[in-house]
């Protein structure tokens, strides 16, 4: 079935198994208020300047602000230069931001297909290892969640991983606790109907861990067809159905207003040291990413939680397996 | 640069009385620090110094078990008031020496060398600086030296741009008066820069009496004589409040190494500091940064790129 080709376990080059990369949801404060490393060239420095200084090697963007920094610096291409002239590796993974989401309804499947399509031509100055999907929209906007429906949303990302392997990306899903693909069974369903060729997963570990999924015993179950990971920690599990909430579960939800912290605070329910352990036992090598969703809750700020979490890898995480 | 050690003030994690406060507040400033490549911080009388430390903690040894525990190894450096003391006044100046000999003995048990003051107070209040004022604060730092000397720490004087020591003459003629083997210079490239000094010329001609060196960016010169004017300092708690520069518009003197317009030459720094083969601490300060965390990472950032190219040229 060629799922190594889809898993990320090709060997690093200049030794070691492991590369951390970071997601950017960077905000910082500016004379003008709070902005993001896109509002400009002198924000896009100090940012760089900080993950690279702490230790990160590669940036995992959003689609829409490796767009604004495209726009920034004249392309893609530029702006991961200006990175790299930083000490940043290179852009690994982008998290698709710009599509319709009904993948359950196969009616929006061709028009997904051409827009994935101009998005490998937007990018194609530069190298991403995979896009990653929610690979369908909110819960609360599409159940039931029957198997057809399911079956359907397979279909659509087989097809469009397909189109992207021709170009040497992989497609990869990554399952918010409030998608229509969130609990365990569905996660099953969706997987045993998707071209395992195709269609990759990226294992969440807070997301999963909200659900009440054991983020080490989805990883050893799907080893050949994970593509990454996003390491960040959770302080709650969803016991109410938070995750039906409209319009949004991961900001107007009961169980409360911040979902998401950085690995290494006492609170904190993922069980990373397991989680590594279990990516040793498997030979993964390649990129691990860190990420902080909405850090800046609450009078937080992403430069104390990315520490906290690089001290984390360097100092629990690293001598597990680096 | 192997005898070099670098090491993070603490003070700007401390700038409100909520801040520092609590073990998670000090749990996450020193994992922050460590994870950015330093390896202590320096403390102030009111960042962690004077009793703060064994009311936490019980005991220097309980502390240092908790710094090592975030990845740090001691305390490098202790910046003290000595109990509000004038050095000016000559009837203070026991009562500065015992302050200065009991901080020196916590600061030994902390793991740290360096004992940091200000030679004088602020110069709109103290100015003019007279030669016989001079005298008197070079007996003050005599004295203060020999308490620490005997806890095996150096006292080394801080110049800041807006001190009563702070132009170049003064500095010359209280390094003249004071015992080399007790008294010595803690030298701060910003403040340098501000006030108008050129910190490789000093290192050149000083570089023997130097044992601390504190690294911050600065893009202003003081050439409007701000430091001079009414209230440019005014005494605060926790951090003093600096009003110098306001009425033009300057809200920050202090920036991260690096910053772009910086007027800090680092590598020229850092060269001369090999050239006289200065052993000891640099220790990084954020003062007046809007957020210290983002402060700290991009100074670990340029040490990285400092300490590179550093090794990549040869020594002069």
């Amino acid at each position: 079935m060629g799922t190594d080709q889809i898993s990320a376990t090709a060997p690093l080059v200049g030794g070691g198994n492991i590369k951390w990369s970071y997601m950017d949801h960077w905000t910082m404060r500016s004379p003008s208020g709070w902005v993001t490393p896109q509002h400009g060239v002198k924000y896009a420095d100090r940012f760089y300047r900080q993950l690279a200084g702490v230790g990160f090697q590669g940036v995992d963007p959003f689609e829409f602000r490796l767009l604004a920094q495209a726009q920034l610096f004249g392309s893609a291409r530029k702006a991961e230069q200006f990175a790299q002239d930083r000490g940043i590796e290179r852009f690994v993974n982008m998290f698709v931001a710009f599509y319709d989401d009904r993948t359950h309804l196969a009616e929006t499947h061709d028009a997904l297909l051409r827009n994935f399509e101009n998005k490998v031509r937007t990018f194609e100055g530069i190298t991403l290892d995979s896009f990653i999907v929610m690979p369908v929209s909110r819960y609360w906007l599409v159940e039931p969640v029957t198997d057809d429906k399911i079956k359907t949303m397979a279909e659509c990302w087989s097809r469009i991983g397909r189109m992207l392997k021709t170009h040497g990306i992989k497609l990869s899903c990554h399952h918010e606790f409030y998608c229509a693909l969130h609990s365990r069974e569905e996660i099953d369903k969706f997987y045993a109907y998707a071209d395992p060729e195709y269609v990759g997963l990226f294992i969440d570990t807070a997301q999963h861990e909200i659900v009440g999924i054991d983020s080490t015993e989805l990883y050893l179950q799907y080893a050949d067809r994970v593509t990454g990971f996003h390491f960040k920690d959770t302080h709650h599990t969803d016991t109410v159905d938070d995750y039906r909430t409209p319009p949004d579960p991961e900001r107007a939800a009961s169980t409360t207003s911040r979902w998401f912290w950085e690995m290494g605070t006492a609170e904190g329910l993922v069980d990373f040291p397991k989680l590594m352990r279990a990516i040793k036992s498997k030979g993964y090598t390649g990129w691990l990413t860190v990420e902080h969703d909405k850090a800046d809750i609450g009078g937080a700020n992403y430069a104390e939680s990315t520490c906290r979490a690089k001290w984390y890898i360097d100092n629990v995480l690293s001598p597990i397996y680096s | 640069m192997d005898n070099i050690r670098w090491s993070y003030a603490i003070n700007q994690w401390r700038t409100v009385e909520t801040d520092l406060a609590r073990l998670d507040q000090m749990e996450s400033a020193f994992k922050t620090i460590s994870v950015c490549g330093f390896e202590a911080i320096e403390i102030t009388d009111v960042a962690l110094g004077g009793h703060t430390i064994p009311a936490y903690f019980g005991s220097s040894a309980k502390f240092i078990e908790f710094l090592k525990g975030c990845g740090l190894s001691c305390v490098s450096s202790y910046f003290a008031g000595l109990d509000h003391g004038n050095p000016l006044a000559p009837a203070d100046h026991e009562r500065m020496a015992g302050s200065a000999g009991r901080a020196a003995e916590l600061l030994a048990e902390l793991g740290g060398s360096r004992l940091l003051a200000r030679p004088c107070g602020p110069y709109w209040k103290e100015a003019p600086i007279t030669a016989e004022k001079i005298g008197v604060l070079a007996d003050c730092w005599n004295r203060v030296g020999a308490a620490t000397k005997s806890a095996g720490v150096k006292t080394a004087l801080h110049v800041d741009f807006l001190g009563g020591i702070r132009r170049e003459d003064d500095i010359h003629k209280l390094l003249a008066l004071t015992d080399p083997e007790l008294v010595h210079v803690a030298l701060d490239t910003a403040e340098f820069i501000i006030a108008g000094l050129d910190p490789v010329a000093f290192l050149k001609e000083h570089g023997a009496r130097v044992a601390h060196v504190q690294v911050k960016d600065t893009t202003t010169v003081d050439t409007f004589d701000d430091y001079a004017r009414e209230n440019a300092e005014m005494e605060y708690w926790p951090m003093p409040i600096i009003t110098a520069g306001a009425e033009r518009g300057i809200d920050r003197w202090y920036y991260e190494m690096g910053t772009p317009g910086g007027l800090v030459d680092f590598p020229e720094v850092t060269a001369a500091l090999r050239n006289i083969g200065y052993t000891g601490w640099i220790v990084v300060e954020s003062d007046q940064s809007p957020h210290v965390e983002e402060s700290v990472m991009l100074n670990g950032w340029y040490k990285k790129k400092l300490l590179a190219e550093l090794s990549a040229s040869p020594a002069s």
